[in-house]
């Protein structure tokens, strides 16, 4: 029985490295050219559509089957040629929670740390059990507990032998809303101590637990940023939001006179969306107009793009023209990283 | 090692939290015991290869209702990938599975020791005859649950790895009835011949430990441990 080393291997930032990743079904090319880093201590989302290809990659990742062509590294290990090296690496929750369902949490939790040949099970269990906040479960058999906490057990297992990289696949889904929460937060703090890879196809799990975010269509990124630059650098103009006390018909037109306001849209009665020019921000400008004609401000502020926007934009089949337009100004602005 | 360990104490701890291990294990100890006092009432002979007999009918029944849940459980319940994401080989999985559902097949035979008891009691019953069928009775316990572990492995449906595997040993049963008509001299009705279970398990019972049938039982074994490492591996190339 040969020793599989732990951790070992990890020399440089980088905890996961995808290279010109390909798999086929059959026929369908269901990843195409995947490339991308994970750097150490990043929690990176994967986002998409269902069917966009995230499980794959992440089954790629974990070594449960090897891609058609390309390379992965998952602590500096090759999934190929050190599978065994790179799933000890790892802590994997799949799509469909894997339970026993007729196991207590802690048989369950102990047999998966034998599994990954932990050395002090006991210890490792109750770490896990601590971590996601089950302990009072413990000797409960899973088919008796709430979907909120089967999901808990599923990302304990995940962790019970403290892998370096923790890959989750949709690790929220059905569940109620208290419990999103939970398990976002829950995340936030695994993310301190692991690499996390994780996928959904919920936009604002995104933006509030991921650093960095890949936008997956078709088995190819279309978009790689923060969850922020995504937001803004979608566009090629920006929008300011206006809200006035005393509306009046010719408000619009005069906005339109400030230099760089490209368009005027009015909102109900008494608000206006204003679009200008990305070079520069005009809120001054239209503070002072307001002020000036005594309009009285009772809101004015910047627009960003929600992700949920750019995530449309980009994975609307009608709209390749946008995609391609901002694949060629991220591209740009990724090699300057 | 430590993998197979592993998989096999979990296996045979669910059996141990099963119903349906239980009601197994009842259904044999009551079919075994019912037919062993037909045997003696008619009989008055302290021999046990009648029995034995039966003990091959009931595994062909018995043992894919104790192997269908092997992978057929672990696909429904999506554990698989668990499974196959931990750092064990696949056959370790493959393995640690067979050997626990091996001892689960042994310990179905443990009931049945009793009925030693009392023809030790009452008579004198011949040891090696004895040894030799217990020993028969493993071998083709492991090729039974090696052939309903490979048919838990093609479904997740646990109903349709059993129909597998019980159509399956039917099959291997009656293997030689096509050979007949096929004809003498033929090695092909040799092949069907040599296949038929009957032929194969029957002189253990008689209290002869061949190595040819040793060897067909064991080679059944291995050959569908191999065969569930295969379907197992196969999501590498699908």
């Amino acid at each position: 029985m040969s020793v599989i080393s732990k951790g070992a291997a990890v020399n440089g930032e980088n905890a996961i490295e995808v290279v010109n990743l390909n798999k086929y079904y059959g026929e369908r090319h269901a990843l195409c050219d995947l490339n991308f880093t994970v750097k150490r201590g990043e929690i990176l989302g994967f986002l998409g559509p269902n069917g966009a290809g995230k499980t794959t990659a992440m089954r790629i990742l974990t070594g449960y089957m090897p891609p058609s062509s390309g390379t992965a590294r998952v602590a500096g290990y090759d999934v190929i040629k050190h599978s065994l090296e790179v799933r000890a690496n790892i802590g994997y929750l799949p799509e469909t929670v894997p339970l026993y369902l007729d196991m207590t949490v802690a048989d369950y939790l102990a047999f998966v740390a034998r599994l990954h040949h932990v050395k002090n099970v006991r210890n490792a269990v109750e770490r896990a059990m601590d971590l996601v906040n089950i302990r009072d479960r413990a000797d409960n058999t899973i088919n008796k507990l709430s979907k909120g906490y089967r999901q808990r057990v599923g990302i304990a297992q995940a962790i019970a032998h403290e892998p370096a990289v923790l890959i989750l696949d949709e690790p929220t889904v059905g569940l109620d809303p208290r419990q999103i929460i939970e398990v976002r937060e829950l995340i936030r703090n695994l993310g301190k101590e692991h690499t996390i890879i994780l996928s959904t196809h919920i936009l604002p799990e995104v933006s509030q637990t991921c650093s960095r975010v890949l936008i997956i269509r078709e088995g190819q990124i279309v978009a790689e940023d923060t969850p922020q630059r995504l937001g803004t650098g979608m566009s090629q103009s920006q929008h300011i939001h206006l809200q006035v006390a005393h509306a009046a018909p010719e408000i619009a037109g005069e906005l339109e006179k400030i230099q760089g306001v490209l368009t005027v849209r009015t909102i109900g009665d008494d608000a206006y969306d204003i679009e200008t020019t990305l070079n520069h921000d005009r809120r001054s400008d239209v503070a002072a107009m307001a002020v000036q004609r005594g309009w009285g401000v009772l809101e004015l502020c910047h627009v960003r793009l929600s992700l949920e926007d750019v995530f449309l934009q980009l994975t609307m089949q009608e709209e390749t023209d946008l995609v391609s337009e901002y694949l060629d100004s991220t591209e740009g602005r990724i090699s300057d990283d | 090692m430590t993998s197979v360990i592993t998989i096999a104490g979990r296996e045979l701890k669910a059996y141990l939290f099963s119903p349906l291990a239980w009601i197994i294990l009842g259904l044999f100890a009551f079919f075994t015991g019912f037919i062993f006092v037909q045997i003696m009432v008619a009989s008055r002979v302290a021999d046990m290869a009648p029995l034995f007999n039966w003990i091959a009918v009931l595994s062909l029944i018995l043992a894919p209702a104790l192997t269908m849940r092997l992978f057929s459980e672990e696909y429904k319940l999506g554990t698989m990938e668990m499974l196959l994401t931990a750092p064990a080989r696949d056959w370790q999985i493959v393995v640690g599975k067979f050997i626990a559902a091996w001892v689960g097949f042994a310990v179905l035979l443990i009931p049945t020791l009793w009925q030693v008891l009392i023809l030790e009691r009452y008579g004198d019953p011949d040891y090696g005859i004895l040894g030799a069928s217990y020993l028969g009775a493993l071998l083709l316990g492991a090729a039974f649950v090696g052939i309903g572990m490979f048919a838990s492995s093609l479904t997740q449906n646990q109903f349709i790895a059993y129909m597998i595997g019980m159509i399956a040993l039917l099959f291997l049963w009656v293997a030689d009835a096509p050979a007949n008509a096929i004809g003498q001299n033929n090695p092909i009705a040799d092949f069907f011949r040599y296949l038929a279970l009957p032929g194969q398990f029957q002189e253990f019972f008689n209290g002869v430990i061949a190595s040819q049938h040793v060897l067909f039982f064991v080679s059944i074994a291995l050959i569908t441990i191999v065969l569930t490492t295969l379907v197992v591996s196969s999501r590498r190339w699908r």
